[in-house]
């Protein structure tokens, strides 16, 4: 890469998040507001907050659960990670609610035998979304429990595994090891749940997030909603700051990765029965299950072709989200590599710039929505841009969302690169900018492209923030899909929710080969 | 270790560019065609129903309609406050909403622009705002929907102040009561019996496990699965399930004064939007007799406010509740305060 193309990257990763951050904030303080804003939120608030800290927990907990039997089943049976595993978690949120909502129904298999035990189990709907968030995000420990694997459980379970099963091997010698993985996990799964608003959107249970929505709905100014929001983002920053805190502990974050395994661990395949068992059980539930379930309510396998014929507006909006979208995660990824310090060291440069993605991040999606969309509105500058080309406004603001993804994995990489090249190249006389642009960026291509691929995918699949901000004639194909749920156009809805799985599928493929060759 | 790979910067600087000029070039494409062939709506009808009617307006007058649709269960109140938002340098140029209390709450805060459609000559005044910034048609019922296989019309309740009976603990489905013509009728109860009385009624809904669903395509789909017996809900989302081929059927409970809550749609231009003129020949369009027709046609079957053309598509009113539309927008923020604080805990 030139050096004046490395000094452009960085500079337009400067620039966005800049913007990300000062539109919103240009928005909060410019709101026309004769609304008192109480900081301490009323009885009210804080038992849906209560509630929303309780089903997050729940979610997280239960996700760990799932995400163990799976670990264990992987890590034992295959020699290769769970990459994979990034397939499911690209499945939006609200497709697992609608399956769910299939599986469950009273005229259902599984409906009519849970009513027959005297569970009216559609009347739940508090424990649906908890069940449905366990669903969704057990990928996410189950992945961080691979990793962790590496680092040390496989020894303790190698040197078990000698006098005990496999099973009883991996939960006595392998698991305390992996504690620590599995508390990272279900810390990120409790952020990301408590952050959700989709799932208890679509099953009518009221918590924080969708009540911070309907506040704004009502017409609550965005100040007065902000500062409401703060017991969740402040919860979120704890929650994820004792997550890096707890891995860094571990020394994960700067540690080289270790040699990958060269053999299974299963003595024989009648030793892999147990950990087969629980590994095909889980997905078996928590995937498969609600995909027949979606599969068997399509009445037409046409439905499958016709959902590209009078929905030209969603798929190209979701086309042109995914092309700059992948760009701009790129750029945040890339200029996140920087190594602060000649040893690789952190600087509270980058610290500040990663508690910034994360703060986008955390923060409800109505809060940032809405003053987004205040702060465009607030100058001639800056509504010209808001006029002239939202999509622009629709890529920043679903990017700011998922920006974290990039900043995190960057911030990562860059602990992971070589440090005597590094030392090699400063020797050489190479500036800062140089070695960034002709050896760390180009030695993590992988991991580059792996982040830029999530976010636009996770793009793609966002629901608040792209109803905001889509600009008029450009409906995104979350909201399509979520509409076409309430008209029930159940053949349209399953049609799309099958493409998206699919192509969740097909972006986690290519994300997992990447990822694979590069961490491990 | 990761081997150091050579990528080459011309493969870097072209990708990147490319991608900036997709980023550009679609997002102002849009707007390079002169205004005058475009007109940006803000829309809270059911999409699919809407674009019927939009492709026949592009079709006739050659303005191609760039629209805004909010998600079902938000819908209307989401797209008043970007409306509000956007207040200073609108981006709209007509609101077209699938209830009316809304569209007024828009007119009092000076956002809508003054404008008599001559389409809309024939409509009753009832439906036409007295300074003319917004007009009316396509009228829905709020109603009870059932399935005639488990209840029969007898047994049902003949008014809404009857539903805290026991017999319908947990039985019944409302929509969210601060989004779309929910929130109208719970204003209606305000208005009708007063703020006191309809706190009361709420709370009562409350204490009888009343189910509150994301909309009202989701409590009649709560319906049709069997969760529950009843369900709140607009004329057209019934006769959309009952085309499906759900059991479904419906009954038009009485308000406070005897009559049934029938909530229009309203259409509206925008004060300052960007291409007035299409504005109005989109407003006229929609206050047509003709589009009238074809909502009444529609699987919504919308009722005509235009007595002749409801005479002449057999389309007949239960008598109307007596209570002002205007009357009920002032009741909103109370009605709304109530509804969060009781039903939505």
């Amino acid at each position: 890469m030139p050096t004046a193309l490395a000094y452009a990257v960085r500079l337009a990763n400067v620039l966005l998040l800049l913007l990300l951050l000062a539109v919103p904030a240009v928005g909060l303080l410019t709101s026309e507001s004769e609304q008192a804003s109480a900081p301490w939120p009323a009885a009210r608030q804080w038992n849906l907050f209560i509630r929303t800290v309780l089903l997050s927990a729940g979610a997280s907990i239960l996700a760990v659960v799932w995400a163990c039997l799976v670990a264990a089943g992987l890590s034992l049976l295959t020699r290769r990670g769970g990459w994979w595993l990034l397939g499911p978690l690209l499945v939006p949120p609200y497709v697992h609610a609608y399956a769910w909502s299939y599986v469950l129904a009273p005229d259902a298999v599984v409906g009519r035998a849970l009513q027959a035990c005297g569970l009216a189990v559609w009347t739940f709907g508090q424990a649906r979304t908890l069940w449905v968030w366990s669903c969704w995000l057990w990928p996410i420990p189950a992945l961080l429990m691979l990793a962790g694997w590496r680092y040390g459980a496989r020894q303790n379970v190698e040197l078990a595994v000698l006098d005990a099963g496999p099973g009883r091997a991996w939960l006595r010698a392998g698991m305390p090891a992996l504690l620590p993985f599995a508390a990272a996990g279900a810390l990120c799964c409790f952020v990301l749940a408590l952050t959700n608003y989709s799932v208890p959107h679509l099953y009518n249970v009221n918590v924080f997030t969708t009540d911070l929505l309907a506040a704004w709905q009502v017409g609550d100014s965005v100040p007065a909603i902000a500062v409401a929001g703060w017991p969740v983002i402040l919860t979120a920053l704890l929650a994820t700051a004792a997550c890096v805190l707890s891995l860094g502990r571990l020394g994960i974050w700067s540690a080289p990765p270790p040699t990958p395994p060269t053999r299974t661990l299963l003595r024989s395949w009648t030793s892999a029965g147990p950990v087969l068992s629980a590994l095909i059980i889980v997905v078996a539930v928590t995937l498969i299950g609600p995909l027949v379930a979606l599969v068997c309510q399509l009445r037409h396998l046409a439905a499958l072709w016709q959902c590209f014929v009078g929905f030209a507006e969603p798929w190209r909006t979701s086309a042109v989200i995914v092309v700059p979208g992948v760009v701009l995660a790129w750029v945040i990824a890339a200029a996140s590599l920087r190594r602060t310090g000649r040893r690789g060291q952190g600087g509270v440069r980058s610290a500040v710039v990663l508690f910034c993605w994360t703060v986008l991040a955390v923060v409800p999606a109505v809060v940032w929505g809405s003053a987004t969309i205040g702060g465009y509105n607030a100058s001639a500058v800056s509504q010209w841009l808001y006029d002239r080309a939202p999509l622009v406004v629709l890529v920043l603001g679903l990017v700011g969302r998922y920006g974290w993804v990039s900043a995190w994995t960057g911030w990562l990489t860059a602990r992971r690169l070589d440090p005597a090249l590094d030392e090699q190249a400063h020797l050489n006389g190479a500036t800062g900018v140089q070695r960034w642009a002709r050896l760390h960026v180009p030695s993590a291509a992988k991991p580059l492209a792996v982040a830029a691929i999530l976010v636009a995918a996770l793009a793609v699949t966002e629901l608040p923030i792209s109803s905001m901000l889509s600009p008029p004639g450009w409906q995104t194909l979350s909201v399509r899909t979520v509409n076409l749920m309430h008209y029930q156009r159940d053949d349209q809805v399953i049609a799309i929710a099958l493409w998206m799985i699919i192509l969740a599928i097909v972006a986690g493929y290519f994300v997992s080969r990447a990822a694979r060759r590069w961490f491990e | 270790m990761i081997p150091p790979r050579r990528l080459s910067p011309r493969r870097y600087a072209a990708g990147l560019a490319a991608a900036l000029a997709i980023v550009a070039g679609s997002s102002c494409q849009r707007q390079a065609s002169p205004n005058a062939e475009n007109v940006v709506l803000y829309c809270s009808v059911d999409d699919v129903l809407a674009r019927q009617v939009l492709a026949e307006f592009t079709q006739r007058s050659g303005i191609r309609v760039q629209a805004k649709y909010d998600t079902e269960a938000g819908k209307t109140t989401t797209l008043i406050s970007t409306l509000l938002a956007e207040r200073h340098r609108p981006r709209a140029d007509v609101f077209w909403s699938s209830e009316l209390f809304g569209t007024i709450r828009l007119a009092n805060e000076g956002l809508l622009e003054v404008y008599d459609p001559p389409a809309a000559a024939d409509i009753p005044q009832r439906f036409r705002d007295p300074d003319r910034r917004w007009t009316a048609f396509g009228l829905r019922a709020r109603v009870l929907a059932f399935n005639p296989k488990k209840l029969s019309k007898q047994d049902l309740p003949r008014r809404w102040a009857d539903l805290p009976a026991a017999r319908w603990k947990g039985q019944l489905a409302l929509a969210n009561p601060l989004f779309g013509t929910t929130r109208g009728h719970v204003a209606a109860m305000f208005a009708t019996r007063g703020p006191q009385a309809a706190t009361q009624y709420l709370q009562s809904l409350a204490d009888n496990e009343v189910r509150i669903a994301d909309g009202n395509a989701a409590a009649v789909r709560m319906l049709a699965r069997g969760e529950v017996l009843l369900a709140a809900t607009d004329t057209d989302d019934v006769w959309t399930a009952k085309a499906r081929g759900e059991s479904i059927d419906l009954v038009y409970p009485e308000m406070a004064d005897g009559g049934t809550l029938w909530i229009p749609n309203s259409v509206a231009v925008i004060r300052g939007g960007p291409n007035p003129q299409a504005a109005r020949e989109l407003v006229d369009f929609l206050c047509s007799a003709h589009v009238e027709r074809m909502l009444a046609e529609s699987l919504s079957r919308n009722v005509p406010v235009r007595p002749p053309l409801a005479e002449q598509l057999n389309l007949t009113l239960p008598r109307q509740c007596s209570v002002g539309y205007a009357a009920i927008a002032e009741a909103l923020p109370q009605a709304d305060a109530a509804a969060r604080e009781i039903l939505l805990r």
